[in-house]
């Protein structure tokens, strides 16, 4: 659904206004702290420990119920957020994007600073459509894709172009890609889910 | 433990897109093989039966087999997480909220929101992550 900016912020504005105090239980004055409250400990030179009291102001999540020129509203199960876009912001789907480009019906994650309002300034490229996991043991490789076993059955993930293989323990690039992983062992791998129930996937580890 | 260093990813959780579990294969969001309670029963969900956690809060799965770090925190039990340096810095304490099976790999899921305080979710893992069961880090 695509909407005018004065319908958004109307949108944005009613879905705050009944879900602020949901939001932020531990936030005491939604409208003079955009920060999260954390408990600190420690003093002076020495490490210092937070701990953050209830949802995370700064992240949001959720699937796009509406969207305007600049921004977009974002609803799960326990919530609705509005999402707002500064010029030259790009998100993730599989690769950078403009945020137009994101549909009603994406799921997304989102890290930001949230406003007085309770809507989140998305940082650029921390926003990630439809991202998802996937974890599993490796049955087969092939230049189309790579075959896990998981709880779920047997999946062949897609490769994306920009497709990165790394270690697990290092995070360093596998020499030979897809063809250095060893069949039999887990795997781990971030993407894009697809229609369908399918999966692209953008970094493997083992 | 005072303080160990690890490789850490992320997982799917409730309220996560978790139609039992589209977004994560498998997911935290409920027993990979149970989702008949759907995704917020705490007795149905999870490996270790203890799905208390939110994607929007800072939490942790610990991996089930070995204790990694040579510590087994119960469901509920805070550590702190940073990967600030051998400064330490600032630990950011998260709540164990499940347990994953898996015996290698990773050695903890974190949720999106804590994964995020740290490293963008494209970036799948952190492997450069201290976790800490007190605010001494020392020797890390």
């Amino acid at each position: 659904m695509q909407v005018s900016r004065k319908t958004f912020l109307r949108i944005a504005a009613a879905t705050i206004g009944a879900t602020a105090s949901f939001l932020y239980p531990g936030v005491v004055g939604v409208a003079a702290s955009i920060h999260p409250r954390t408990t600190k400990s420690g003093a002076g030179a020495s490490p210092q420990s937070i701990r953050l009291e209830g949802p995370d102001p700064t992240f949001a999540t959720g699937r796009v119920v509406a969207k305007s020129t600049d921004g977009v509203v974002i609803q799960n199960p326990e919530s609705a957020r509005a999402i707002r876009f500064l010029a030259g912001t790009l998100v993730w789907k599989e690769v950078l994007i403009d945020p137009a480009l994101i549909q009603v019906g994406d799921w997304l994650h989102v890290k930001g600073t949230p406003l007085a309002d309770g809507s989140l300034v998305a940082r650029s490229e921390w926003v990630f459509v439809n991202i998802g996991r996937r974890t599993g043991t490796l049955v087969s490789t092939s230049p189309a894709g790579v075959t896990v076993q998981h709880n779920k059955g047997t999946e062949t993930l897609e490769l994306a172009s920009t497709l990165q293989v790394v270690s697990v323990k290092t995070g360093a690039p596998l020499q030979g890609g897809v063809h250095a992983l060893i069949p039999g062992m887990n795997v781990g791998a971030v993407g894009l889910r697809l229609s369908g129930g399918k999966f692209r996937a953008t970094k493997i580890w083992q | 433990m005072a303080c160990c260093l690890v490789t850490v990813d992320w997982e799917c959780i409730y309220p996560d897109d978790c139609s039992c579990c589209s977004g994560c294969i498998p997911c935290a969001c409920c027993n990979s093989s149970n989702c008949s309670a759907g995704c917020q029963s705490t007795s149905t969900c999870g490996q270790g039966g203890c799905c208390i956690g939110n994607a929007s809060s800072w939490g942790y799965a610990w991996k089930q087999e070995s204790c990694p770090c040579g510590y087994c925190p119960n469901c509920g039990i805070n550590l702190g997480f940073n990967v600030d340096g051998a400064s330490c810095g600032t630990w950011y304490q998260g709540q164990r909220f499940d347990t994953q099976n898996e015996l290698s790999g990773p050695v903890a899921d974190l949720t999106e929101s804590l994964f995020m305080q740290f490293a963008p979710l494209g970036q799948g893992l952190i492997t450069n992550m201290r976790i800490s069961n007190d605010d001494s880090c020392t020797g890390c």
